[in-house]
């Protein structure tokens, strides 16, 4: 596939001090979808602007098809560079009703095409029936929409999006979020999405960047990044785990509180062999009340289907655990366990 | 700017022997009388106008909504004029105190005041949570309690920017003080610079005045910087109206009716009674040409300040760090400059360089163009957009800010330029501070007396000067007329404005 956005050595800098990116690599593909994941204050909102043009970098470059849009020196004007943008509170014109939106960045078209454009876009997204309603008639989701549809409209090459679905009921966002992600599909249009929500990034990228303080902390499929974190930050701040001390017992073979592990799996990954520890996802823990390996349970969450239990192995180590509901435990019960971990993530511990 | 440098190199001007005299005799006379008046009429403005918001953004009782839109209308009533009129009224009616005093004036000045605290401090009450308040209940406060630990500090900015309006008012007021015969730094830098005829000496005085009020102004901004927490508070909820007993409704519309009635009411009815019954002024075709001429005044220069606000915000909006953001800081100050000092400012350069140019012109071409700027309605525009500028740009610029930048990024993500932007989508969002800044100035330079009386044209009048010169022959009667005038004229803009912000904040 070819390469459509290449960020090379991307710093920003803001009033002198203030280093907001550094060193950001990053590539997408045509027609990919990705997201920029990380919490609040990390850059990715920065790092989104900057790749269409409202902030100038201090250094590095960006390419769009091969061709160098921004770098330290220059800097191709928003307007030129071809990009759609959806803002976190769309950002839709309150004075314009909705077709006016969606034409304002039509230009050199005439209003037969102009039409034809907007229904469209407006079938497209279902709201052909919000045509001639003003933003402040539409609900959330149906802002959000045209919020989308209006960025489409003059056909850019990339469609870039900010926290498109944090003003967004719970309720109705799973749905949206999908609906977003195959439209996109549907248009084969490149697109980067940043938000802070992992959900919504492992449900509407092909590729994930993982952001903290300025940087790229990882780049991944969704998969891979909840299952492969390549250090401890990742590994924290998707999905939910604790971290258990990896050793070599006196036969020379690794295990950790809970039971052995695979040696061969844990050479062929390592190159250092003392003081370590494992990531342990809930997932890899299955609760199995004929388990002669006890537990006590420290805290419980009902989640519906399931408990998150939080206990505690061996009066010291703290792991995570779900159980289907039905298994209903008291807070202080030992309950028995069992290990069974598909993905060895291994860090070295601070 | 040119005025502002040459107020400032006077202090490099030769001291002439009045000065001498000035400070002797009668400098610290003014300098109390201006800061007594200031501080009197900041106080009473913040009493008045803390009271009647509070009662009216908390309590239910019959006829609130009236009342609270109605306490808006002392804003109408030019000071001098509210002046005027109970000096005619007392003198009338030999048992009523006199007011021509230093007393008389803090209360003339901050009846017709007061609304800026009014309605800067009932916003602010009004966009406090009721979870607020409610939490505050539970934990067992008092009504008093919630009004003077949450309520009062809670929209401190907003009363503090109301009082210093108030206290501004109070500091550059001319008519007022000078009908009243109350001695303040603004008559005696008009009597310094008329009736001693030296124009230098009240330009110093003129710039001693301003490094005064320019301390103040500094204080009332750095007091805003430090205070932002009124505008944190997300989830808010309309506070339910407290409904209380008959005997504390009777009260509460009594004590709202009293800054109504003195401020606006009996002062209104007098002046429409003398120009009905009273006035020898007959209403001819002489009066009308006042009328219209004021009116095409005020028109001018109201189209003329808004298109700048619109031009100096618009570009603060596109680049906040421009210099001409610097120049605008230091040209917004003219409103808390009084009119004479900007008579003087303004006209002393313009008939230097007036009479300069003539000699040029003279020894050159042997034509004479006589006065260019300084004897014409020119100089008048120019010294109006010093003193209102403020005002209509603060307008403007607030109604550009609730335009979040977000709107301009999409725009420009979408293709347009700056001046599509503007034309397309600022515009149209500024329809409604377009219209309110333009009123404000519209009514301001009707109101206006000092700038015009010294700055117009021969044989130019206006309103305003038409009533004080009456009302300074004792001829109060016959003044009413053109008082009732700029009066009427100023209640449209009021209501016009009073139904946009709070029609738009209150729907209660």
């Amino acid at each position: 596939m070819d390469k459509k956005l290449i960020i090379s050595n991307l710093s920003l800098t803001f009033e002198e001090k203030n280093k907001v990116l550094s060193n950001i690599n990053f590539h997408i593909d045509d027609s990919e979808i990705g997201c920029i994941l990380g919490p609040s204050g990390c850059g990715k909102t920065s790092l989104l602007r900057a790749i269409a043009g409202f902030e100038s970098i201090s250094s590095g470059t960006i390419l769009k098809d091969g061709v160098c849009i921004t770098n330290s020196v220059e800097n191709t004007p928003v307007a030129n560079r071809n990009m759609g943008m959806v803002f976190q509170d769309y950002a839709l014109f309150p004075n314009m009703d909705v077709k006016s939106n969606i034409v304002f960045g039509l230009k050199n078209s005439t209003e037969l095409e102009k039409d034809n454009r907007v229904n469209y876009l407006l079938d497209l997204v279902n709201l052909v029936d919000c045509k001639n309603k003003y933003p402040h008639e539409l609900s959330g989701g149906e802002q959000q929409r045209i919020a989308l549809v209006r960025a489409l409209a003059p056909s850019p090459d990339i469609i870039l999006m900010d926290e498109p679905f944090s003003n967004i009921d719970q309720d109705i966002k799973e749905e949206l979020v999908s609906d977003v992600r195959s439209l996109l599909k549907e248009l084969a249009i490149t697109s980067i999405i940043v938000t802070h929500d992992q959900n919504e990034a492992f449900n509407l990228a092909d590729k994930v960047a993982i952001m903290n303080n300025g940087t790229i902390q990882q780049v991944g499929i969704p998969y891979d990044i909840y299952h492969k974190p390549v250090n401890k930050f990742v590994a924290n701040f998707i999905g939910l785990g604790t971290f258990l001390p990896l050793k070599k017992n006196n036969k020379g073979d690794f295990e950790i509180p809970l039971g052995p592990l695979d040696n061969n799996r844990i050479k062929n990954e390592l190159t250092k062999f003392d003081n370590l520890e494992m990531l342990i996802r809930p997932d890899d823990i299955i609760h199995n009340d004929l388990s002669i390996k006890k537990a006590k349970i420290l805290e419980k969450q009902f989640r519906g289907a399931e408990f998150l239990y939080k206990l505690l192995y061996n009066n010291e180590h703290q792991i995570l655990c779900y159980a289907p509901s039905h298994h209903n435990h008291e807070i202080g019960e030992l309950i028995g366990i069992e290990l069974d971990i598909q993905h060895y993530v291994i860090f070295e511990r601070r | 700017m040119i005025p502002f440098v040459y107020l400032g190199s006077s202090v490099f001007f030769s001291y002439s022997e009045n000065w001498q005299h000035i400070i002797d005799n009668v400098l610290l006379d003014y300098f109390v009388n201006s800061l007594s008046l200031a501080v009197g009429v900041g106080f009473l403005s913040f009493v008045i106008g803390t009271v009647t918001a509070w009662l009216t953004s908390v309590y239910d009782f019959p006829f609130r909504r009236l009342i609270s839109w109605l306490l808006l209308m002392p804003l109408a009533m030019p000071a001098y004029i509210i002046a005027i009129t109970y000096v005619g009224i007392i003198d009338s009616n030999s048992f009523l105190p006199d007011i021509r005093n230093l007393f008389g004036g803090i209360v003339m000045i901050s009846l017709v005041v007061y609304p800026y605290v009014y309605i800067l401090a009932r916003g602010a009450f009004l966009e406090q949570s009721k979870e607020l308040y409610e939490n505050a209940q539970i934990l067992g406060a008092s009504q008093f309690d919630i009004f003077f630990k949450i309520s009062i500090p809670m929209a401190r900015p907003a009363i503090t920017l109301g009082v210093t309006l108030a206290a501004m008012e109070a500091l550059a007021d001319f008519g007022t003080v000078t009908f009243l015969g109350i001695p303040t730094f603004t008559t005696g830098i008009f009597r310094t610079w008329f009736g001693m005829n030296d124009a230098v000496t009240a330009t110093q005085m003129a710039t001693l005045f301003l490094s005064i009020v320019f301390v103040f102004v500094f204080l009332e901004q750095n007091s805003r910087r430090k205070i932002s927490y009124s505008e944190n508070i997300k989830t808010q909820s309309k506070l339910n109206l407290k409904k209380t007993s008959k005997r504390n409704n009777f009260l509460i519309v009594l004590i709202c009716a009293l800054p109504l009635l003195f401020g606006f009411l009996i002062p209104f009815l007098q002046l429409a009674y003398w120009s009905i019954f009273v006035s020898n002024e007959t209403i001819d075709k002489g009066f009308f040409d006042i009328v219209q001429s004021t009116f095409i005044l005020a028109l001018i220069a109201a189209v003329i300040i808004s298109l700048i606000s619109i031009l100096v915000t618009y570009i603060k909006r596109l680049k906040p760090k421009s210099i001409a953001n610097k120049f605008m800081q230091i040209i917004t100050l003219g409103y808390a400059i009084p009119g004479p000092v900007i008579a003087i400012a303004v006209m002393i350069p313009f008939s230097n360089f007036d009479n300069y140019l003539n000699q040029i012109l003279q020894s050159y071409f042997d034509i004479s163009v006589g006065l260019l700027f300084s004897g014409t309605i020119f100089i008048l525009i120019f010294a109006y957009c010093i003193r209102f500028l403020t005002v209509s740009s603060r307008t403007i610029k607030a109604g550009l800010e609730s335009v979040s930048i977000a709107t301009d990024d999409a725009a420009k993500s979408l293709g347009a330029n700056n001046l599509s932007m503007f034309f397309k989508i600022h515009f149209h969002l500024l329809k409604t501070p377009l219209l309110i800044s333009f009123l404000v100035v519209f009514i301001d330079v009707l109101k206006e007396l000092p700038l015009t009386a010294i700055l117009r044209p021969f044989n130019f009048n206006t309103l305003s000067i038409k009533a004080f010169e009456l009302a300074s022959d004792e001829r109060i009667a016959d003044a009413s007329s053109s008082a009732i005038m700029i009066v009427i004229a100023g209640i449209i803009p009021v209501i016009i404005i009073t139904k946009n912000i709070l029609g738009k904040r209150n729907k209660v």
